[in-house]
């Protein structure tokens, strides 16, 4: 299945203009770095769902993966990259000038 | 495995998922800062035990009291490295839950912080030429106290407000009362509250990850076959 962002209109980043990546985008934006598990308890979201959306996240360079193994056992955290923090402001600009709110 | 991507159906959010996704951007930083509450818990109260222990056990005078301080001191910087990664380990063999805060960016940073903000109220007592020592020594901990207070009503932390509230009045307490209360003392118990806002913190991120883990386990009953 392939996944094709709407065009960008309004000045709203179509890849973060979506219910689920907001969601994840801002709470990745309130950390410095979160598992995969504190994502899943905090977006709400299933496995597949938040895998697939992560996957997006990081093919464009928004988020940086980084797969470890603590006790052998498989650790899988993500950042937001400065790139994404970037786009993530801009966002929240852009969406404030729609919204016409200041805060 | 390849991910499941069924439901990964893309859509615009509402102006309703729009303040989600802010709620969850701040319940995120409360959780993440909740998540180091271990780590504040066991380093202030390392360094209360060191301190209280050093002011009721070693006279002043002695040779060692200086590098026992200091020796205090360097330990913390241990406490707080193997706390913190037995504590990541720890979550990562079980399948809980991890995260880092965003800002202060780290521990040691915070702590040099505090140290920035213990020296400059030190430096400006000194420069308006203050000779009274106890004053010189124990206001920048009131100080400290206060930047615990202001930081916790900017991030609207209850915890960190009490802990900054109750060290600020510790010392003031302290030099109205007992003037000549030792430093190590003071110190000590002012390590105290910090501690104890740790206590909550943890006791905050305990809960969220029982909640998330029983969450989970109901919805994974929920889709187990029926018999």
């Amino acid at each position: 299945m392939t996944l094709s962002p709407a065009p960008r209109r309004n000045g709203l980043n179509p890849l973060i203009h979506e219910a689920s990546r907001l969601l994840i985008v801002s709470v990745l934006a309130e950390c410095e770095t979160a598992d995969f598990n504190f994502l899943l308890g905090t977006t709400g979201l299933t496995r597949g769902n938040l895998s697939a959306h992560m996957a997006r996240l990081v093919s464009a360079g928004y988020v940086c993966e980084s797969k470890t193994f603590l006790d052998r056992k498989p650790h899988t955290e993500y950042r937001l990259s400065p790139a994404g923090r970037k786009a993530f402001n801009q966002y929240l600009k852009s969406w404030r000038r729609l919204t016409g709110k200041s805060s | 495995m390849a991910p499941n991507t069924q439901d990964a159906t893309e859509r615009a959010p509402t102006r309703g998922e729009a303040l989600e996704a802010r709620t969850a951007g701040r319940k995120a930083e409360h959780l993440a800062d909740a998540a180091d509450g271990i780590v504040l818990l066991s380093v202030m109260g390392y360094l209360a035990a060191v301190f209280l222990l050093i002011g009721a056990l070693v006279d002043a005078s002695a040779w060692y009291y200086m590098p026992a301080k200091i020796v205090g001191l360097l330990g913390m910087m241990l406490v707080f490295g193997v706390v913190r990664d037995e504590a990541r380990r720890k979550r990562a063999r079980l399948g809980l839950p991890d995260v880092r805060p965003k800002e202060p960016p780290t521990f040691p940073v915070r702590m040099y912080g505090y140290a920035l903000l213990y020296l400059g109220p030190l430096a400006l007592l000194a420069a308006l030429d203050v000779g009274n020592w106890e004053l010189r020594i124990k206001v920048p901990v009131g100080v400290l106290g206060l930047a615990a207070l202001a930081r916790g009503a900017w991030y609207r932390r209850w915890e960190d407000i009490a802990a900054g509230a109750a060290i600020a009045a510790l010392v003031t307490l302290a030099l109205l009362l007992a003037p000549g209360l030792a430093f190590t003392l003071l110190f000590g118990c002012a390590c105290v509250p910090a501690a104890l806002a740790g206590l909550v913190k943890h006791a905050r991120w305990r809960r969220w990850v029982r909640a998330v883990q029983t969450e989970t386990a109901g919805s994974a009953a929920g889709e187990a076959p029926q018999p």
